[in-house]
């Protein structure tokens, strides 16, 4: 029975860490920048494919390889601000057709810089095994990135004069401007965790998927979804719980439905969770 | 010149116009709406499918098991007439937000794609369906092609005056307050959800007309006639033109197809055919988010009657 059941958990488990890390910074940009930042998912396929070449080109160690790779895509989220959506603060609309624009570049960049042929993330990690079960080292890895997020999330939020300003402007832009609040310099702050977070769901993504330049664009409507279920305030277990019942209801539909349907039922959940919202909101 | 080059530039031309009429359908609902629709592609290929299936004798195709041989005329309305069906559904939904109705078309447009290639029964997969027309057994190659560029010409014609009208008109004018701002739109007494989902309704079925004529005048619903990629080409046509301005929407186009020829003669590097192929796009996202930056309104900006 264990053996039966364990490989569906496996893939939960795993692609639920997955979509929290790919949608953690997604969420944060769309709450205090207010908008929905389209070109999210190349920033997680850009901090894969750093630690592929530090790793399998230059020949570092994984794990700094890793650490470079995320503060260097945080540092891109910042500049990609500063050059572009800096221009268009406070319009939704205009900054949703710019991010599209950024995706673009971003993502045929990439396909320029890496080409189009797939590539394997090598992180050597051991399997571990448990009561007759073996957990790969993935989701072991993902388990902890999401864990090691989630919790930073928390104590960020909850306990630093950052995490304050970033409520704030969640809450309200403007009252927290004129409450002396630097919404420039907690963006800049807010711009780097969303590129990091970005960066460390592209490699548990990678770890488990082929390594291509639009991996991470495939996930956006996903990454969206669970953005809007997740609600207005900034509350990164209700975001997680938003994972498990997107990627809950997937896994579900395949023994229903062909697998070709996957992104049809992220679809068809996406609708819900507007609808879920607005009924809320009301 | 020869007979097959000239049939040739008339099946650009008829290309480009179809793509008039996307910019144009496009340009009501984002210019003068200022709904986000990318799931412009989606509605083509809806128009285009729908019309495919129902001209199809399915006697004539073996890997496509419904088809009802209907003539063009009938094939065509009953595509607009679904297509707007769907559009309303996919609106009424999100009667909410214009971010949500943007998430909702493209999310529409992900899923037709998926669905388009794998059910096969119905839309013969990656393979497509392949209709013969009436005209094709009549014409020559290049009577077909005066034929086909002459209708297309006609139509955009007619979508150019009624689109015009449209923005001068009356609903034109709420549509513009609505845009402008809504809340104050409300307070007069309008009904701006209401009114906009007539706006988005209208423009897909103008898609859809498009997407019907493309089949007409192709032959063939083949799935790579239809990549995501044509609705950004068409939002970047309209924001390099003129937002708001039917002229400036149309120039943008012509701009857009001019340069797509140019990338393809002179953007290739011998012996890496695929640098040529991602530069292309870089270049349309750098020219989308510096248009979007420094020059919102176009090339020619937005025309309004004189209260909008």
């Amino acid at each position: 029975m264990v053996l039966q059941v364990w490989p569906i958990i496996n893939s939960f488990l795993l692609e639920t860490s997955t979509l929290f890390l790919l949608a953690a910074g997604f969420f944060l940009i769309h709450r205090t920048a207010r908008f929905l930042n389209i070109a999210h998912g190349d920033y997680a396929t850009l901090g894969a494919y750093l630690v592929w070449s530090l790793v399998s080109l230059v020949g570092w160690n994984a794990w700094l390889a890793l650490v470079i790779s995320v503060v260097v895509t945080g540092l891109f989220a910042i500049f990609i601000d500063q050059v572009s959506y800096k221009y268009l603060r406070g319009a939704p609309l205009a900054l949703l057709l710019c991010s599209i624009g950024v995706g673009l570049v971003v993502r045929y960049a990439i396909f320029i810089a890496w080409g189009a042929r797939f590539k394997k993330l090598a992180f050597a990690l051991p399997n571990v095994e448990i009561l007759g079960t073996v957990i790969s080292g993935s989701l072991i890895l993902a388990l902890v990135f999401g864990g090691f997020v989630i919790l930073l999330a928390y104590y960020l939020l909850k306990y630093t004069g950052l995490g304050t300003s970033i409520r704030a402007m969640a809450d309200n832009p403007k009252l927290a401007e004129s409450f002396g609040i630097d919404t420039e310099k907690t963006l800049k702050f807010v711009w780097f965790l969303s590129g990091c977070s970005a960066a460390l769901g592209g490699v548990v993504l990678a770890l488990y998927r082929p390594l291509t330049f639009d991996m991470g664009f495939m996930w956006i409507l996903l990454i969206i979804a669970v953005s809007i279920l997740a609600g207005t305030k900034i509350n990164f277990p209700l975001l997680l719980g938003a994972c498990g019942i997107i990627v809950g209801g997937m896994e579900l539909s395949l023994f229903f439905i062909s697998e070709a349907y996957r992104t049809g039922i992220g679809f068809a959940i996406l609708i819900i969770a507007i609808l879920v919202r607005s009924a809320l909101e009301k | 010149m020869t007979v097959a080059f000239i049939a040739f530039c008339l099946s650009f031309i008829s290309l480009f116009l179809i793509y008039v009429i996307l910019v144009l359908a496009l340009n009501l609902q984002w210019g003068q709406a200022g709904i986000l629709n990318f799931g412009v592609v989606g509605f083509v290929a809806l128009g285009a499918y729908i019309t495919a299936i129902c001209m199809l004798d399915p006697s004539t195709l073996e890997h496509v098991d419904v088809g009802f041989g209907l003539p063009f005329p009938v094939a065509f309305v009953i595509a607009i007439i679904v297509t707007g069906i769907i559009a309303w559904l996919v609106s009424a939904i999100v009667r909410l937000g214009l971010e949500e109705l943007a998430i909702i078309s493209l999310a529409f447009a992900e899923f037709l794609h998926v669905a388009i290639a794998n059910e096969e029964w119905l839309t013969g997969g990656t393979v497509g369906i392949y209709i013969s027309s009436l005209l094709d057994e009549k014409l020559d190659l290049l009577g077909y092609s005066v034929v086909f560029t002459v209708i297309l010409l006609v139509a955009a014609l007619l979508v150019y005056y009624f689109t015009t009208k449209l923005n001068f008109s009356q609903f034109g004018r709420i549509a513009n307050a609505i845009r402008q701002d809504e809340i104050k739109a409300k307070s007069l007494g309008i009904d701006t959800v209401s009114h906009r989902m007539k706006i988005f309704v209208i423009g897909s079925m103008i898609m859809a007309a498009a997407g019907s004529l493309y089949v007409y005048f192709g032959l063939r619903a083949v799935p790579e006639l239809y990549p995501v990629g044509l609705t950004f080409a068409i939002w970047i046509a309209l924001i390099l033109g003129g937002t708001g301005n039917n002229l400036g929407a149309v120039l943008g186009m012509g701009i857009y197809v001019l340069m797509d020829i140019l990338a393809r003669l002179y953007l290739t590097i011998p012996g890496h055919p695929e640098i040529a192929a991602g530069l292309k796009f870089v270049i349309i996202g750098l020219l989308l988010v510096i248009l979007i930056i420094r020059r919102p309104e176009g090339i020619l900006g937005p025309k309004r009657s004189r209260y909008g």
